[in-house]
């Protein structure tokens, strides 16, 4: 038999440069064959590890555990192997080499094992974006998170709501296309918008979880800002004890965002530095506070900041939704200046000696952790999975109305199918090869 | 009148020869003639042309609207059915005209005169009375058939249409009569040249109840359905319904009658093991319905009499393979039928079917050029899903044999011809697959009552539409853009609106009549208030017009979806693809692909179990060999 299956791919699935162990990872037809030459020997049962020594240009070069997971009863499907060596790159590379002297075995592209198990109906891709998500995750939350779109809980909510639509569509359906024939009951109504109302309402609570499910996979969005020189960028820096914003005494010197991550109490955390809100003919300036007043209208927190030692104010700043605002008067080192109108939750501090910066720290710590509670497991982690169900939203909206106020089942049950879609879209049925592209861009070699 | 020419004289060259004479056959044989092709129609008995074996009816959800079709592009049934319903009713008339299915009770005796008043006045068809044994191949091409007589037949295309006689048994009890309709024998050296092809085969069952004398019948204890006052014919030719309108009975089980089945059920074909074909879901036998809905206490039972002049009455609802003597007790256990006589007893009816994806979308096996298939043989049921592939595969077989390369499709977002088709040749059946509505996802875009304004362009272009019909449709559609026209350009401003007993916001913008009529709950008798010049135009347009309103914002949501498709529908797939080269592609997916041969990229998408990725990676397949054609 002719082998013409597609390439056998090989990667390091471990981390780059020395390591006690390194992993490699095959997968393909001649995964198999790859092992037995670099082994000398046969293949361990399946799925179990076996100690081999391994074999380059006649002298061994490594003992190792090696695995073999005979397709389709693997993670893409194909046959697929792990060696399990010592992690020096030398012995990497020398592998690596080896196996990809074998004719149809390559190098894996950025993601392609996974992209294997998605393409052979293994992951769907909400497990698929799980994995990519585990892989980066920083905090437990976001481990958590990614854990359960890895196991395919997510893709397990999302299926009862489709079979439950598929259910009111066949209902639909049966009133449709068998109303000729008196063993169908002809009132389908109530039933239906019986099912329709019960899955919007667990479309709207978990999109009303969605925005937070979101943050935790990105971050919580704190900005600071405040009029120029208020001392935001030297605030920024003492949060993050290092200097990532330039600092200096001229009015203006931040003009683009600053933007950084950071952990606080276990939370991802996006920290951005805006430029200073002030009226200005410079245009570089005025694009600056342009950006600078979009991203704090995104944020989740806004710290707003203003000189003590000076007699300013807070910029005006009207909170959008759920936003929250803490006010800090910087600078507290200089001294206060004596006209100041003192605000009762006004923060003091000092970005340059540290006093009053721990409180600030807790305090946003408590925000932070406030925001990112939860009651029950999150479905709709990425900005796709929102906007895939407030589409389907919107359809059974519309389907509810037309039952209750014209009783049309033909329209209802095209917006009822119209959900159904958006859902498939979800789990990775129909029309996602955007997506795939983009997803899949988005891995590292060998996962 | 009927030029049926006796196997001495016969000619015997055609171009395009059509194997039986059902509901498949006519319509492919007049659509081959349409087309211009030098036509033969070969069937045991030219009597029974037109013959309605199961029930006498026309349409219904789905089906209409094939019947619709089929009339847009000039076929015969439409027309045919029109001069024969005897029952006319609109179904789903309280729902949106989306799902709205004309149907009517035909007249056996006039749809069998009628149809075979259509064939006899084709100029350049003729029937055969014989039967058809071997197909002659030559060169790797069908060159025709030798018939039961020894006569060979010779000619470019032979279109295979079948029905249930391909190794058909009837099954009434223990009996296993070898037929394929009551009294006609069965197809079984056909079907066995079609298995020496290699053609994949299958075995299917479908049932029919038994017929009943109506003069046994007691009607005044019965629930009677009366034909709809204003009839809605099939043809958009037929201006009128000339047929006297009857009505039938309704009546239902009882108790009663589901004991005696149960009692007996082991000895239905079905229950005792003696039929291994598959039956419909949609379309029980009488036991089925008792075994397994044994929560129903009663199941209706519509009493149809067969013909305006004719005693039998043909009861839907109760289809059964018992044995006659328990027919006769079940039957009488009924309300209104406690002294009927029957005149033939229900049975199934068991046969070979060749499974459809063996098939291009032209209907045209794939292993074999010139041969085409069309009808019950493909897996389908239905007078109207046999017509309708009729008229399809008698367009291409005429197409080819006039030399065009390019095969006669229509696509799923055109017409419910081509969701059928692309479902039959791409997803293959199970049980014998009928049209629903459901089944078409441009549904709300392809209704029964715009079947002409979708199709009959298409059908002039292809050479199958006269002149009577191409006249009618222009007039129509001129008067129609008038109607459009006018009540895109009566404009009301919103002051005015609220005037009227609008509720529309006060925003400054003018809506048209068009705008005002497609908002939710407004009817045309309101817009025709405020712009009275709009009632100048005939209430068939006015129709029209509300009805596109009531889709408008719906359609063009839908109108993204039918582009997306259209792109993949216009990337074709080579016809000698090697699937082995295709790269990254599951055993199972590849295994598919090389039995169902997609034509088409948004095919291949419709195949169960093909993952986004696959067709991303068929795409780049083919656009890498494309390229190597270029640069080569």
């Amino acid at each position: 038999m002719v082998e013409r299956e597609g390439d056998t791919i090989v990667a390091l699935s471990s981390g780059r440069g020395r390591s006690g162990v390194g992993v490699i990872r095959l997968s393909g037809p001649r995964s198999f064959l790859v092992i037995e030459k670099l082994t000398r020997s046969s293949l361990p049962i399946p799925r179990r590890a076996g100690l081999r020594k391994l074999y380059v240009s006649d002298q061994v070069f490594d003992e190792a555990l090696v695995l073999t997971f005979p397709g389709p009863h693997s993670f893409t499907g194909e046959n697929c192997g792990e060696i399990h060596c010592h992690g020096s790159p030398a012995i990497i590379e020398g592998f690596l080499g080896f196996a990809t002297s074998f004719d149809g075995v390559r190098l894996a592209e950025r993601g392609e094992f996974t992209r294997l198990a998605v393409e052979n109906g293994k992951l769907d891709l909400l497990q698929a974006e799980g994995i990519q998500d585990i892989i980066d995750a920083q905090t437990p939350r976001q481990v958590e998170q990614a854990a359960r779109s890895l196991t395919g809980e997510s893709t397990g909510v999302i299926q009862l709501w489709r079979s439950n639509l598929i259910n009111a569509s066949a209902l639909l359906a049966a009133s449709i296309d068998f109303a000729d024939e008196g063993d169908v009951s002809e009132s389908v109504q109530a039933p239906v918008i019986g099912v329709l109302d019960a899955v919007s309402k667990q479309l709207i609570s978990a999109l009303a979880n969605a925005h937070r499910d979101q943050r935790v996979r990105e971050g919580i969005r704190v900005a600071i800002i405040g009029e120029p020189n208020a001392g935001k960028s030297s605030l920024l820096n003492a949060l993050l004890d290092r200097e990532a914003a330039i600092v200096s005494s001229t009015p203006g010197t931040t003009r683009d965002i600053v933007e950084v991550p950071l952990v606080l109490g276990g939370l991802p955390v996006q920290l951005a530095d805006t430029a200073g809100l002030r009226d200005t003919q410079d245009d570089v300036e005025r694009e600056g506070v342009r950006r600078a007043q979009d991203w704090a209208a995104s944020a989740d927190i806004v710290v707003s900041v203003r000189d003590r030692s000076t007699n300013s104010k807070f910029v005006e700043w009207s909170p959008c939704d759920e936003q929250i605002i803490i006010y800090v008067g910087n600078k507290s080192d200089l001294g206060t200046h004596p006209e100041i109108a003192q605000r009762d939750d006004e923060m003091t501090l000092s970005s340059k000696t540290g006093e009053g910066l721990q409180q600030l720290r807790d305090k946003l710590e408590e925000l932070v952790d406030t925001l990112s509670q939860s009651d029950e497991p999150g479905v709709l982690v990425r900005l796709r999975h929102r906007q895939a169900i407030e589409r389907a939203l919107e359809c059974l909206e519309s389907a509810q109305s037309q039952l209750f106020h014209q009783n049309d089942v033909d329209l209802a049950g095209f917006e009822v199918k119209q959900a159904i879609l958006a859902m498939d879209g979800l789990i990775g049925r129909v029309d996602i090869e955007d997506v795939l592209d983009n997803l899949f861009s988005g891995f590292c070699i060998g996962k | 009148m009927f030029h049926v020419k006796r196997r001495e004289s016969v000619l015997s060259k055609f171009d395009v020869i059509v194997v039986g004479g059902g509901h498949a056959g006519t319509e492919a044989a007049c659509a081959s003639a349409r087309f211009g092709a030098r036509t033969a129609l070969v069937t045991y008995r030219a009597d029974k042309i037109g013959e309605m074996s199961c029930n006498p009816a026309i349409g219904g959800l789905g089906k209409g609207h094939l019947v619709r079709e089929i009339d847009a592009l000039d076929g015969v049934m439409g027309r045919v059915a029109d001069e024969a319903g005897i029952q006319y009713r609109l179904l789903n008339r309280s729902k949106g005209p989306a799902v709205q299915g004309p149907r009517s009770q035909a007249d056996r005796k006039l749809y069998r005169q009628a149809m075979q008043n259509e064939i006899a006045a084709i100029e350049n068809l003729t029937v055969i009375e014989d039967g058809a044994d071997d197909v002659i191949v030559k060169n790797d091409r069908v060159a025709g058939i030798i018939c039961s007589s020894g006569q060979e037949l010779h000619a470019g295309a032979v279109i295979i249409t079948t029905g249930t006689f391909l190794r058909g048994i009837i099954h009434c009890g223990r009996e296993r009569i070898p037929a394929g309709r009551v009294g006609e024998a069965p197809s079984v050296r056909l079907a066995e040249r079609l298995e020496a092809m290699q053609l994949p085969l299958g075995r299917l069952k479908t049932g029919t109840p038994a017929r009943l004398d109506g003069r046994t019948i007691d009607w005044s204890a019965l629930e009677m359905q009366l034909a709809d006052e204003d009839p809605v014919p099939f043809s958009f030719l037929t201006s009128s319904v000339k047929v006297p309108q009857i009505a039938c009975g309704i009546t239902w089980t009882n108790e009663k009658t589901h004991e005696v089945i149960a009692k007996d059920i082991e000895q239905s074909a079905v229950y005792s093991g003696a039929i291994s074909g598959q039956g419909p879901r949609y379309c029980p036998s009488i036991e089925d319905k008792v075994h397994k809905f044994a929560d129903r206490d009663r199941h209706q039972v519509f009493l149809e009499p067969e013909g305006l002049d004719d005693i039998t009455v043909y009861p839907n609802g109760i289809s059964s393979s018992l044995p006659a003597d328990v027919q006769d007790a079940f039957i009488r256990t009924i309300s209104g039928l406690e002294k009927v006589e029957i005149l033939q007893p229900g049975y199934a009816i068991e046969y070979d079917y060749v499974d459809p994806r063996s098939l291009s979308r032209s209907l045209e096996v794939r292993s074999l050029k010139g041969l085409y298939l069309a009808g019950q043989i493909n897996g389908t049921t239905g007078y109207e899903e046999a017509a309708a592939q009729g008229l399809v595969a008698g367009l291409n077989a005429a197409a080819s044999t006039g030399g065009a390369r390019d095969p006669i499709i229509f696509d799923r977002a055109e017409a419910y011809i081509g969701v059928m088709i692309d479902d039959l040749v791409t997803r293959g059946v199970s049980e014998p697959y009928r049209m629903f509505t459901s089944r078409a996802e441009y549904r709300l875009h392809l209704r029964a009552d715009n079947a002409d304004q979708r199709l009959t362009e298409r059908g002039l272009q292809i050479g199958c539409v006269g002149s009577e019909r191409w006249i009618a449709f222009s007039e129509k559609a001129a008067r129609l853009n008038e109607a459009r026209h006018s009540f895109e350009s009566s404009t009301i401003t919103p002051n005015e609106a609220k005037a009227n007993g609008l509720d529309i916001k006060l925003d400054g913008r003018r809506r048209s009549a068009f705008d005002v009529l497609s908002y939710p709950g407004v009817l045309m008798d309101q817009v025709l208030s405020i712009w009275p010049e709009l009632k100048r135009f005939e209430p068939t347009a006015l129709e029209q017009v509300s009805i596109e309103a009531r889709y408008h914002s719906y359609l063009e949501r839908q109108s993204q979806d039918i582009q997306t498709l259209r792109k993949e529908e216009a990337r074709s797939i080579p016809a000698h693809i090697n699937y082995d080269e295709v790269g990254s592609l599951s055993n199972e997916v590849r295994e598919k692909l090389k039995a169902i041969r997609p034509e088409t990229l948004a095919q291949a998408n419709r195949i169960e179990g093909m993952t986004p990725s696959s067709i991303l990676a068929l795409l780049a397949h083919i656009k890498k060999s494309e390229r190597k054609v270029q640069s080569a």
